[in-house]
């Protein structure tokens, strides 16, 4: 990924020595979070890295893309035990690290501490999660204020939010985003005009690029969420014609086997919350993009009990035996 | 800060600050005048346990005996306990860590002889609500009688009438239940410790225990039946005589509690119960009271074991009446939820060392009399929990009563527990199967012609019932027998094992859940001639979970390998063999991890077959693996394996094998990872490389070249950094 990021990032990863991050990465793996005062730098140093890159981040292949996550800390460590773990690995997440899951906390910033530390080796895309007005309705904001008695964390995280990039793409042949196309948006270029930094808009290209589903109908549909469209085999054919690109990879639904080719493989659903919200049953996937630009997926299965542990403040009462 | 008077005083005296609203208390001028800048710590300490923040709090309780230590013993009796005393109702946490100190607390308020004022704190601890702090609390007074007897044996019996008895009454007839569960905890040690001749209290004990273990809260019963066992030793160590007049008659009101909760602690406490029980055939340590008693439990627990078999039976409304309500209430939600048991989740089942008794128990007519009856009901509970907790502590059953209780009465039970309706028993049993084989292996034969001798009672009785778990229809029940079974192979002997035991592994070696035939193949190396008979059937298992599609499955196989290799040899392992190819194929898995492990196993295969069998059927395949995979994964478990099989194999292969390898082709490789990849590998040979110049001509130039500027890549540059500054200076 050697030309990945434009300019040089002066922080830390590769040139200089891990220092404090490897520290926090390796106190986020075993599940325990920062002090506020520790995600505060944390997150100034991801802006910094951030703020340099596009909103189409540029990467090299090979690299293995994965979908949502929702603080599903655990199942994020078992997508690393089958993946590979950084920076051996080149990982490209597109979104949706924060809600729902218990762990939201720890995942997001695992994920901008692995970051920081490797740039060159992660990118991480915003999701429609990746955002103050759904973090508080969704569970996010209240896992901040019950961890740290405050929501200053929350609001740390947020700022980074805002700085992610809207979408990837992989050798120019893959277009990596969290939601889908726009009608708004006919290039690539046009992503590459907008200004990013600022909370999701209700509407309009960014809002689209992180809310829209594909679905079997004739070019553009009202989406049933309220935000984004629905948008068809038509409107897909054309964005990769003008575009030079030869598939889409989004996340943003729960797919069952973990991922799903639509239209003659132009475009995939890659998922990667297995057992989502530790009740639907599902598989996760990740994809695999070879040096090739081959693609292979990877299923897994949510991480045994033995793994994780449930987050308990007390121990249980004695009546339940 | 949380107490108006300290934000001025706490500062500057440290000494004013701890009786800050403490009754009594006396604000002492005369060493506020000396301030000492060494109490600062102090002060700032006593300020903490006010802080409003609870973890500051926490951190100044930890250190309560450094301050302790500053207040000088007696102000720490006369001021910081009383302060103490009135954050009883602080948070958990602290109360926590509070109960924890004030264990150790004796030295800092002037040793044994004031090791009574710590007693109230800890009581007013022991009563509150959250159980954690209770245990704690609890766990602090024995500690502190501990320390006062171990210093003075009259002084702590003294202190165990004049205050703990004192104590435990008050606690065991408090109004809140969770007082109550407590005081269960502190009969054995009070017990233990009154004076000999205080003969009135310990009969109060007793009698206190007993109205205990009738409480009218079921969590109060089942603390008296988990302690139970603790007082048995206690009153058996003072008086055994008493086990059977006093402890036998609660036991067994507690054996016929309707909860299942309670009964099923009773099950865990009945051998060490039943260990105690004084042979009865000693008439003069007996007084006569115990001659009516013990008849008089037998035919009670006689009578109950009638009606318990009736109710197994179900017959009719009988049930309902005599059962109550409230048992079926605590049996439903249970056996409506089987899948909760703990046996349900491990993949690898561990069987731990089982110890035959040194000494054969003599037999005990009076036991016999009273334990057969309640094992005889527990076996018949309807309470699968309980029937569960029998299976699992059979065995040491069998211990405390001896061949004859084995070979009459606790084999057949175990038989039926074996063939129980809930798969949950008849895993628990299932664990126990060697247990209880060898127990009934070692049976002599008897005078009458019955009494087979162990090794026949064993094919005859058991194996018959074995054989059938072997098709259980439960996979927890089969997995839990695959670990086990194992055991029996010397308890038969070789020949019983190839007639009997043989076709039961080989048939657990097929069967269609992993985790069994991964449990017979994690053992199998524990019975080598086992392994020599299986070795046909092994392979195509082997072969099976190598490829099963739950990576865990086909790690948990790669870990086995070594093992496997040291016993089957070679043979099994060349390259054109199943066994050897398939761990090439794993360095190819698409899971991270399998790949990580078979490099691993690689080198352990190494240490095994030696360095000239690597050479011929190792190294060539990972620089094939290297050389053939278009996907720079595969090309980085290459490299990976480089490193790792550097440190058993000689200098001359890494040099000449390895190092061009990995200077011509990775160094250069289009994909950066793989280049850093190179530059880690280097670092971690380097060691094992031995000329010099190999190092200066080959090494440090390629790392020089990716650490120079030529390097587009950050991170390929700082891991050469890192391996050029790990490098010996050049010669």
């Amino acid at each position: 990924m050697a030309t990945a990021g434009g300019s040089p990032i002066t922080v830390t990863g590769g040139g200089s020595s891990g220092g404090d991050v490897d520290g926090w990465i390796e106190q986020l793996k075993r599940c325990e979070h920062l002090d506020e005062c520790e995600v505060k730098l944390l997150c100034a140093k991801a802006r910094e890295i951030l703020v340099d890159e596009a909103n189409v981040q540029a990467i090299s292949s090979p690299v293995t893309v994965a979908g949502d996550i929702h603080g599903q800390l655990y199942d994020l460590l078992e997508l690393l035990r089958v993946g590979g773990p950084l920076p051996d690995t080149q990982y490209l997440f597109m979104g949706d690290f924060v809600d729902r899951g218990f762990f939201s906390v720890e995942t997001f910033l695992l994920l901008v501490a692995l970051k920081v530390r490797w740039p060159d080796r992660v990118t991480l895309i915003r999701g429609n999660h990746e955002s103050r007005q759904i973090t508080q309705v969704y569970g996010f904001y209240d896992e901040c204020v019950r961890k740290y008695g405050n929501a200053n964390v929350w609001r740390y995280c947020a700022e980074v939010f805002d700085y992610l990039s809207l979408a990837a793409l992989v050798d120019g042949k893959a277009f990596c985003v969290h939601g889908g196309l726009s009608p708004s948006v006919a290039t690539v270029d046009q992503i590459r005009a907008i200004d990013r930094k600022l909370e999701v808009p209700h509407d309009g290209a960014m809002c689209d690029l992180l809310w829209s589903d594909p679905e079997e109908v004739d070019g553009w549909s009202l989406s049933p969420r309220g935000a984004g469209f629905l948008f068809g085999a038509e409107p897909v054919r054309a964005f990769c014609h003008s575009n030079g690109v030869e598939l889409i990879a989004r996340a943003h639904q729960l797919v069952m086997e973990g991922y799903k080719l639509m239209f003659d493989e132009a475009l995939v659903t890659v998922w990667s919350a297995p057992n989502y919200c530790y009740r639907c049953g599902n598989v996760a996937a990740i994809l695999r993009l070879d040096e090739q630009m081959r693609s292979s997926y990877e299923v897994f299965h949510a991480a045994p009990q033995e793994t994780r542990s449930v987050p308990s403040k007390r121990p249980a009462p004695e009546y339940f035996l | 800060m949380a107490t108006p008077a300290a934000p001025a005083a706490a500062p500057a005296s440290p000494t004013s600050a701890p009786v800050a609203g403490a009754p009594g208390s006396v604000a002492s001028d005369a060493s506020a005048s000396n301030i000492d800048q060494s109490l600062m710590p102090i002060a700032v300490l006593l300020d903490e346990l006010k802080n409003e923040n609870v973890k500051l709090r926490m951190h100044a309780t930890r250190r309560l005996k450094t301050i302790a230590a500053a207040l000088g013993p007696e102000r720490t009796r006369c001021e910081l306990l009383p302060f103490l005393m009135e954050t009883i109702d602080d948070e958990d946490e602290v109360l926590l860590v509070l109960s924890d100190e004030l264990g150790d607390f004796v030295g800092a308020v002037g040793g044994v002889d004031h090791a009574a004022a710590l007693l109230e704190p800890l009581e007013s601890l022991s009563m509150v609500e959250e159980t954690c702090v209770r245990d704690r609390a609890v766990e602090a007074l024995r500690r502190i009688l501990a320390t006062v007897v171990s210093e003075s044996v009259d002084r702590g019996a003294a202190l165990h009438a004049s205050h703990l008895f004192p104590l435990l009454r008050r606690v065991a007839t408090g109004d809140w239940f969770t007082s109550r569960i407590s005081a269960c905890a502190l009969f054995a040690c009070t017990y233990r410790g009154l004076p000999v001749q205080r003969v009135d209290l310990r009969t109060e004990c007793l009698s206190l225990f007993k109205q205990l273990a009738s409480d009218d809260t079921p969590m109060v019963r089942r603390a008296a039946a988990s302690n139970l066992g603790d007082l048995a030793r206690a009153v058996a160590e003072v008086e055994p005589s008493l086990i059977a007049s006093e402890l036998v008659p609660i036991f067994c009101e507690l054996v016929d509690d309707e909860q299942d909760s309670v009964r099923l602690l009773v099950v865990e406490n009945a051998a060490a119960v039943a260990a105690l029980i004084i042979p009865g055939t000693a008439p003069v340590k007996v007084p006569p009271t115990i001659e009516e008693e013990a008849p008089a439990a037998d035919a009670m627990a006689g009578d109950k074991t009638a009606a318990g078999s009736d109710a197994a039976s179900g017959s009719g409304a009988a049930v309902a009446t005599s059962e109550g309500g409230a048992s079926e209430m605590s049996d439903g939600p249970n056996d409506a939820a089987p899948a909760t048991t703990p046996v349900a989740t491990s993949v690898v089942l561990v069987q731990d060392d089982d110890l035959l008794p040194q000494t054969p128990v003599e037999p005990n007519q009076q036991r016999d009399d009273f334990v057969l009856p309640v094992v005889r009901k527990f076996v018949a509970d309807k309470s699968w929990r309980v029937r569960y907790m029998v299976a699992d502590q059979l065995s040491d059953l069998c211990d405390a009563l001896g061949a004859r209780a084995t070979r009459s009465e606790l084999l057949p039970s175990f038989l039926r527990l074996l063939k129980d309706g809930e798969p949950e028993v008849r895993t628990a049993a299932a664990f126990k199967v060697t247990h209880i084989a060898r127990r009934v292996a070692a049976l002599e034969s008897g005078p009458d012609a019955s009494d087979v001798a162990g090794a026949e009672l064993l094919t005859r009785d058991m194996l018959p019932v074995v054989r059938e778990l072997v098709r259980d229809s439960s996979q927890h029940v089969r997995a839990a027998l695959a670990g086990n079974i194992m055991g029996l192979a010397p308890v038969l002997g070789e020949a019983a094992t190839a007639s009997e035991l043989l076709e039961m592994i080989l048939i657990l070696l097929k069967d269609d859940f992993p985790d069994v035939r991964l449990n017979v193949i994690a053992r199998l190396d524990k019975v080598s001639f086992v392994m020599g008979m299986v070795s046909n059937e092994l392979l195509p298992a082997i072969v099976e979970l190598a490829e099963d599609r739950n990576w865990r499955v086909r790690l948990a196989i790669i870990e086995h390998m070594p093992l496997l290799a040291r016993q089957l040899g070679a043979d099994f392992f060349d390259g054109n063999t199943k066994l050897g190819s398939q761990c090439m194929h794993w360095l190819g898995d698409c899971v991270y991890s399998i790949r990580d492990a078979a490099t691993v196993n690689l080198r352990a295969l190494t240490e095994v077959f030696g360095v000239d069998w690597a050479k011929q059927h190792i190294v060539p395949q990972v620089l094939q693996q290297f050389a053939s995979s278009t996907n720079y994964l595969y090309r980085m478990t290459a490299l990976q394996s480089f490193g790792v099989l550097a440190a058993v194999l000689p200098a001359e292969t890494v040099e000449k094998s390895f190092l061009p390898v990995i200077v011509e082709r990775a160094c250069k490789d289009p994909v950066p990872n793989i280049r850093f990849g190179a530059a880690k590998t280097l670092q971690q040979i380097i060691p094992y490389v031995r000329s010099v110049d190999v190092r200066d001509a080959l090494i440090r130039p390629s790392l020089q070249t990716l650490a120079s500027d030529g390097e587009k890549d950050k991170d390929v540059s700082f891991f050469a950094h890192q391996a050029l500054a790990s490098m010996p200076a050049a010669a």
